[in-house]
């Protein structure tokens, strides 16, 4: 198990590499020039010193590998370039808008696994019943649904139905923990429920493998009540699968994370890149892509690592 | 000679012989019979295929004809969903959406399975080296949230169909690779594999006429199954303002659209959202069916 840990952590390293030169490549290689896209989108002429300045600060008059480890080597030490829009370091940026994302994305998951895990087990005891046809369209809808769309009706019908109006003003979770989570429940609400509907499906694939186990007959056999054959053995063992589902989902969460954030208009990640797409202020992009990127690396990393250490059959393939 | 020993499951034949073979009208009725949500499923799927074939036939009116007098009207007779803000006829803009969205998806379902195929054979069989390496590339291909990944290529190349085709094949295509390359592993193993190679048969033959009829039932499943999630990606790119530009209508740009007027008149976004969401439930209820009744080994997985 430990040459699996080993090996997994080494392999790890190319694909880190790997994030960092499709990013760098990809803003080198944008149609037109990147000197004039920067000058341009903080509103200047690109005359020959604002042309030099911005060269200097972003190292574009070095040849591309030289760039590209001057990049690296400030990224090793934390130092993700300075936006070129607003006049902040991408660090910065990024400090404060992370929190609301995983704010966010945590709330989201909380809430998928309210509603897939009661829905996935009754469905997969219940299977071939109506009440599992009925578990199992709702976790179809649940993905059919677009989450943009029903957050525009949340939007529109949230009063009406659960008394919930957008807030004017976003609180920080520190500053005013009630007031914060009274803006976060609505828009987690919609994001989980896109979560719920793969993770009500996975939860009861999951189960009605559990189901199928010797241990279960034995359990029977020996006159287990069926409450404690389902809690005791079988969802404890589906549970491991479900975990690492739920790392698999992080890249769907910080997908959707842009959307509700940009609906609800929440000041997380999600918004911020749009905004940035829009104003092309390419080295806030490349910042942030770099981060949603490197997450996704380490958490299917966390995943992997946690996977082998709690289930002693796990061997690298 | 080398096909002496080729595999001829004939006991059970090919899936896709199954499907052509089973699938005449007592098959259908059967179908239909221990799947209704599923046929209806189909018959929706086949009604959208129509409208998206021939819109021009089904819309009442042209999809770009504007009328300010006319805006934001609910749905009446001349106006079967009503009109949105520049007074354009929402059923026909949802007609010609109904084209974007099985044009875009068929395109990237058949660009991604024909990468995936490719990338997940040859990982897959060969093994070693070839296989680490190209892993690794998807790794970084998969590293990027799919949704990141888009907006990022959409922010860089400039926008249209093509673009997004080629961004959001890309994007399926990585997942559909993994998926491939373990049902290659899978088939690498079995004895009409060996036999192959026991009669000399070179590695391309054995990819290609041996694992690849054995791969592709699969891969037709699975990329059934991916439509839905392509269309619901190309939608949420529209409803960022990334996706096809105007003024050719899209579902997602409609509902974005719509955003300005949802307090007041709630219905220029209700008929879009509902389009999108019947159509991928129907893919997702018609996936869910195909899988097991020609593949009872992934039943009930993902």
């Amino acid at each position: 198990m430990q040459a699996y840990l080993v090996r997994r952590l080494v392999l790890v390293i190319p694909t880190l590499i790997g994030l960092t030169m499709v990013v760098f490549l990809a803003v080198r290689f944008l149609p037109g020039d990147l000197v004039d896209a920067i000058a341009g989108s903080q509103g200047a002429a690109a005359t020959p010193e604002i042309r030099a300045q911005i060269e200097e600060k972003y190292h574009l008059d070095k040849a591309l590998p030289e760039q590209y480890l001057l990049w690296v080597g400030d990224i090793l030490r934390g130092d993700l370039g300075e936006s070129a829009q607003k006049q902040r370091s991408v660090t910065e940026i990024l400090q404060q808008k992370l929190p609301v994302t995983i704010e966010l994305g945590v709330l989201a998951i909380i809430v998928s696994l309210m509603v897939a895990l009661p829905l996935g087990i009754t469905s997969a005891i219940r299977a071939g019943t109506i009440p599992d046809y009925v578990a199992r369209s709702l976790g179809i809808v649940f993905i059919a649904v677009p989450s943009f769309w029903l957050a525009l009706l949340v939007i529109t019908y949230g009063f009406a139905w659960f008394g919930w109006v957008p807030p004017l003003r976003y609180a920080e979770l520190w500053e005013d923990p009630a007031s914060n989570l009274r803006t976060m429940w609505v828009p987690a609400l919609v994001l989980g429920a896109g979560l719920a509907g793969t993770l009500t499906r996975f939860v009861r694939a999951t189960m009605l493998e559990a189901l199928r186990n010797d241990y279960v007959r034995t359990a029977r056999s020996k006159g287990l009540g069926e409450r404690r054959i389902v809690v005791g053995h079988v969802l404890r063992n589906a549970l491991i699968p479900i975990v690492t589902v739920i790392g698999l989902q992080i890249p769907v969460v910080i997908g959707g994370s842009v959307i509700i954030e940009q609906i609800f208009s929440l000041p997380g990640m999600g918004s911020e890149l749009l905004l940035s797409v829009n104003q092309r202020d390419y080295p806030l992009i490349q910042g942030m892509v770099l981060v949603f990127g490197f997450t996704v690396v380490l958490v299917n990393l966390g995943v992997d690592m946690s996977y082998a250490l709690i289930d002693p059959r796990v061997k690298y393939n | 000679m080398s096909d002496i020993f080729a595999p001829r499951d004939s006991a059970k034949g090919p899936l896709w012989q199954r499907l052509i073979i089973a699938f005449p009208t007592r098959a259908l009725l059967q179908f239909s019979r221990s799947q209704p949500l599923a046929a209806a499923s189909a018959v929706v799927l086949v009604v959208l295929f129509l409208v998206a074939l021939m819109p021009a036939q089904i819309a009442t009116h042209h999809y770009d004809a504007f009328n300010v007098l006319n805006a934001k009207m609910g749905p009446s007779p001349d106006h079967w969903f009503g009109t949105d803000a520049q007074g354009r006829d929402i059923f026909s803009r949802i007609v010609y959406g109904a084209r974007t969205s099985i044009l875009i998806s068929f395109g990237v379902v058949i660009l991604s399975s024909i990468t995936a195929t490719l990338l997940g054979i040859i990982s897959g069989y060969y093994g070693g080296y070839i296989d680490i390496v190209l892993q690794r590339f998807l790794d970084i291909w998969q590293a990027f949230p799919a949704l990141i990944f888009l907006i990022f290529v959409v922010s860089i190349f400039p926008p249209g169909i093509l673009t997004l085709v080629l961004a959001l094949g890309a994007v399926f295509s990585a997942s559909l690779a993994r998926l491939t390359r373990s049902v290659v592993i899978d088939v690498r193993g079995r004895m009409f594999v060996e036999a192959a190679r026991s009669c000399g048969a070179s590695d391309a033959r054995i990819m290609f006429r041996h694992i690849l009829p054995n791969v592709v039932p699969f891969i037709i499943i699975m990329g059934a199954v991916t439509i839905g999630f392509v269309i619901t990606a190309e939608s949420s790119l529209s409803f960022l303002g990334l996706g096809v530009p105007p003024p050719y209508p899209s579902w997602g740009r409609m509902l974005q659209d719509a955003q300005l007027d949802m307090q007041q008149f709630p219905f220029i976004a209700f008929f879009p959202g509902c389009a999108i969401a019947i159509t991928v439930y129907a893919l997702n209820m018609l996936g869910d069916a195909l899988r097991d009744v020609l593949d009872p080994r992934l039943r009930g997985s993902r």
